[in-house]
């Protein structure tokens, strides 16, 4: 083969493994008793296409066996001959899963291990041997070779077209290789061309659309023109047909399109506006474009900054100019970031299958269900969060939900009931998983954490207490259920979730359920910020965070114990933290009276943070101080200022922490 | 440790002595202005803070205090030195940078063995150039950045 088909494996297995997702979201959404037609096609959809796709490269006969195999029982189970249920999407299910181990395997260049295959080629073999008379020995026996397609998408089987397929201006190695693909989707033959180009006529019951995408994968979508001669009698060889749909059925050279394809044909053009509008960009070519609008963003400031100096009416056009400049660098921003966002369906997607599939593990019976699919979260920060999020809801799970009978025995609904959802709150995105479980055990946490020597107290509130489940080394297995767990580390969960700048709380009430609810930023990319100043030192403070700035009057203040100081705001007595004093920075404002306190909110708590001086708002770029460097306690990165310095961003949470860790 | 033969080394001072640090490390040199270096709270002593080097935000560290050198001073002559240590950047302020020189290998005998033990492990060699003494240094050693890859989990 003269050409070099790798760059288009990367295409194959990414549009594979988003068509085995598809596979798996419509198996798992398929009603049993009434199964839906529109998600039956889809699903065989996505298998034909991931063979069609494989067929072209001639190295994947594995996958395009199993995928084969798979696509024939899955048309029987789409014409209703063949009964869906849950053993059959059981055996589907675990089909996906080979197809993506095949994926996998191919991808990293090597050669999947044919025994799972095989193990379920005969589970397939297993359902279509039960169909009984409905089906034909033909059926049952599938063909071995990846030859042809067993219907048109349209479903309208046995319905041969006779296509004009003509190449132009190809080399003869892609046209080899072009035949080759074409012999196997029917009978070619070679009708003589104009020069420099090659005709063909194809005898198929393949569409052309889907013989066009195939060639795609050799030749660009302008080299290869496909024009429908004639569709003539379906061919008596088709299956399982015969007998319903009699050889003589006439289907003139020139017959009007039938209404079925008519609806076709208007399906195949919505599909393609949809593929259309959708290209497929690397994931780094985005981050780059991020990077580079931030620097830009930066540019704007420091002119910005530099032209606050200038005479507003000599420069008026260049003060103009950078107004509008602003305006449609943020638009531009905001768009750019906007590439990064993904709905959270994407995270949502994969969990029906781990509740299904632990649930039917512990015997428990459980329900599913997700809210909030459609919000909009940045990629990255989704894709550090579906595994803390699988954990929790493995927990709510195992530890969570009672057996059937003990639900029963409490009065509950015997099948438990998991929700998970996402929504916009206060500029964040918080993700909710709840269930309607035994509920954590307040005082079982705390003796194990006496137990345990954590400084703990009883008059530790709810969340605090609930809380001490993420502690290292914490089982939630002998504190919560008595049921031994697999005692995987909460910590982990909670770490990632800061990571990304999360953060968690927990309510619970005994037999009622327990909630976690995680509050995220919206993006780690950009945020909004305050600037403030402490001595001659400049931090950004999330503007989320701040709930008001005020200068303290002295009967605000007071002082508790020997340095501890308290601001008494509206029957509220908030600590005051020093910036000065966290980061030990000189010739800072002496006495508060002279600070501005700004009011921040983590999560449920509040307190006050004492500056010299409020700076201004911005947009600022937020750059990670690890890369270079490592982590620094209370701050969560840095950007750069208008003036080209550096500024720390403040972590409010951590500073806290900071804090009462005794600075 | 690896001693190519003819390797560059970018020679500077800090205090009376010359180091060198071999120049595939070196990514560039900057002017030292101590007002654009944002302090970071309970750094190390030699951690003098963080600089923007066109929209990446690197540690600078002062190469002086982890050599020992008393009577820090900054001058006209200080500069910034930018290192490259497997994608991890770092700047070093030294006092003044003098050459760029090819030192033949036979000019270079191994560090001498001393009860310094921190002093050997940073040390890759003693260069003679000219009647010069030149300590050659394995900066990596020097600032903390042995183990990278670990340390970048």
């Amino acid at each position: 083969m003269s050409i070099d088909l790798s760059e288009f494996q990367g295409a194959f297995f990414d549009e594979a493994d988003e068509l085995l997702h598809d596979m798996e979201q419509h198996l798992l959404g398929l009603d049993i008793d009434n199964p839906d037609p529109e998600a039956l096609n889809a699903i065989f959809r996505a298998a034909h296409s991931i063979k069609g796709g494989a067929a072209t490269f001639g190295t994947f006969q594995l996958l395009v066996q199993t995928t084969h195999r798979l696509e024939n029982v899955l048309d029987e189970v789409r014409n209703n001959r063949l009964q869906v249920t849950q053993q059959a999407v059981d055996v589907f299910l675990r089909g996906k899963d080979i197809l993506a181990d095949q994926l996998t395997a191919y991808r990293a260049g090597s050669s999947p291990d044919a025994e799972p295959a095989t193990e379920f080629l005969s589970h397939l073999d297993d359902m279509l041997g039960e169909t009984g008379p409905q089906s034909s020995p033909a059926a049952a026996q599938p063909a071995q070779e990846p030859a042809p397609a067993a219907g048109s998408e349209s479903g309208e089987k046995g319905a041969k077209r006779r296509l004009a397929v003509t190449f132009v201006g190809i080399s003869d190695a892609d046209h080899k290789v072009l035949l080759d693909e074409l012999s196997m989707m029917g009978e070619i033959t070679d009708v003589p061309g104009e020069s420099g180009t090659f005709a063909h006529e194809l005898l198929t019951d393949v569409d052309a659309e889907t013989i066009k995408s195939i060639c795609g994968f050799v030749i660009n979508d302008d080299q290869v023109v496909i024009a429908e001669l004639a569709q003539i009698a379906p061919a008596a060889t088709s299956i399982a047909e015969v007998n319903a749909q009699p050889a003589s059925q006439p289907t003139p050279a020139a017959a009007a399109p039938k209404p079925t394809e008519a609806a076709k044909a208007g399906k195949g053009k919505a599909s393609a506006a949809k593929d259309n509008s959708t290209i497929r960009v690397a994931t780094q070519r985005v981050d780059q474009l991020v990077n580079l609008v931030g620097e830009v963003v930066i540019d704007q400031a420091i002119l910005i900054q530099a032209c606050q100096e200038l005479d507003p009416i000599k420069h008026a056009t260049l003060l103009q100019g950078i107004e509008h400049m602003s305006s449609a660098l943020r638009t531009l921003q905001e768009n750019i970031m906007g590439l990064r966002m993904v709905p959270m369906e994407y995270a949502f997607g994969r969990y029906p299958r781990v509740v299904r599939e632990t649930a039917a593990k512990l015997n428990k019976k459980i329900e599913l269900h997700t809210s909030g699919g459609e919000t909009e979260l940045d990629k990255g920060l989704i894709e550090k969060l579906i595994d803390p999020l699988t954990h929790l809801i493995r927990n709510s799970l195992d530890h969570g939900i009672e057996l059937p009978e003990v639900r029963q025995a409490k009065g509950k609904n015997p099948v438990g009931r998991i929700e998970i959802g996402a929504y916009h709150e206060g500029g964040r995105i918080v993700v909710k998983v709840s269930d309607d479980g035994a509920g954590m055990n307040r005082e079982k946490i705390l003796a194990k954490a006496i137990e345990r020597g954590m400084p703990v107290s009883s008059s530790m509130s709810d969340n605090e207490v609930f809380l001490l489940v993420f502690a290292p080394g914490f089982s939630t297995a002998d504190v919560v259920t008595d049921v031994s767990g697999r005692g995987v580390g909460m910590d982990v969960v909670r770490r990632n979730i800061q990571e990304i700048g999360g953060q968690i709380q927990i309510s619970s009430t005994k037999d009622e359920g327990t909630t976690f609810r995680i509050s995220l930023p919206l993006t780690l990319a950009i945020m909004d910020g305050m600037s403030i100043q402490a001595g001659k030192e400049r931090f950004v403070m999330p503007l989320n965070h701040i709930v008001e700035c005020l200068q303290p009057a002295t009967e605000q203040l007071h002082s508790l114990g020997q340095s501890a100081m308290v601001l008494h705001l509206r029957g509220e007595h908030l600590p005051i933290l020093k910036l000065a004093t966290l980061f030990d920075i000189e010739n800072a404002a002496q006495t508060l009276e002279q600070s501005i306190l700004i009011v921040v909110q983590v999560g449920q708590e509040r307190y006050a943070l004492a500056v010299d001086q409020l700076l201004g708002q911005h947009q600022v770029v937020v750059k990670s101080l690890e890369t270079h460097y490592e982590r620094v306690a209370g701050v969560s990165g840095a950007t750069i200022l208008g003036d080209g310095s550096v500024a720390l961003i403040l972590d409010p949470a951590t500073l806290f922490d900071t804090y009462q860790a005794g600075c | 440790m690896e001693q190519q033969t003819n390797q560059e080394w970018l020679i500077f001072k800090c205090g009376q002595q010359e180091y060198g640090i071999e120049i595939l490390h070196v990514q560039e040199l900057r002017g030292y202005e101590p007002e654009l270096v944002t302090k970071v709270a309970k750094a190390a002593p030699h951690v003098q803070g963080l600089i923007n080097l066109r929209g990446q935000i690197i540690p600078v560290i002062d190469l002086r205090i982890l050599l020992s050198i008393e009577n820090i001073e900054v001058s006209e002559t200080t500069v910034i030195v930018i290192l490259n240590l497997n994608e991890r950047m770092v700047g070093l302020v030294v006092d003044s940078v003098s050459d760029v020189l090819v030192i033949e290998a036979e000019n270079i005998q191994a560090a001498p063995k001393t009860h310094d033990m921190a002093q050997a492990r940073s040390l890759l060699g003693l260069a003679t150039f000219e009647s010069r003494l030149i300590q050659l240094l394995d900066i990596a050693n020097v600032i903390g950045e042995e183990t990278p890859e670990v340390e970048a989990e």
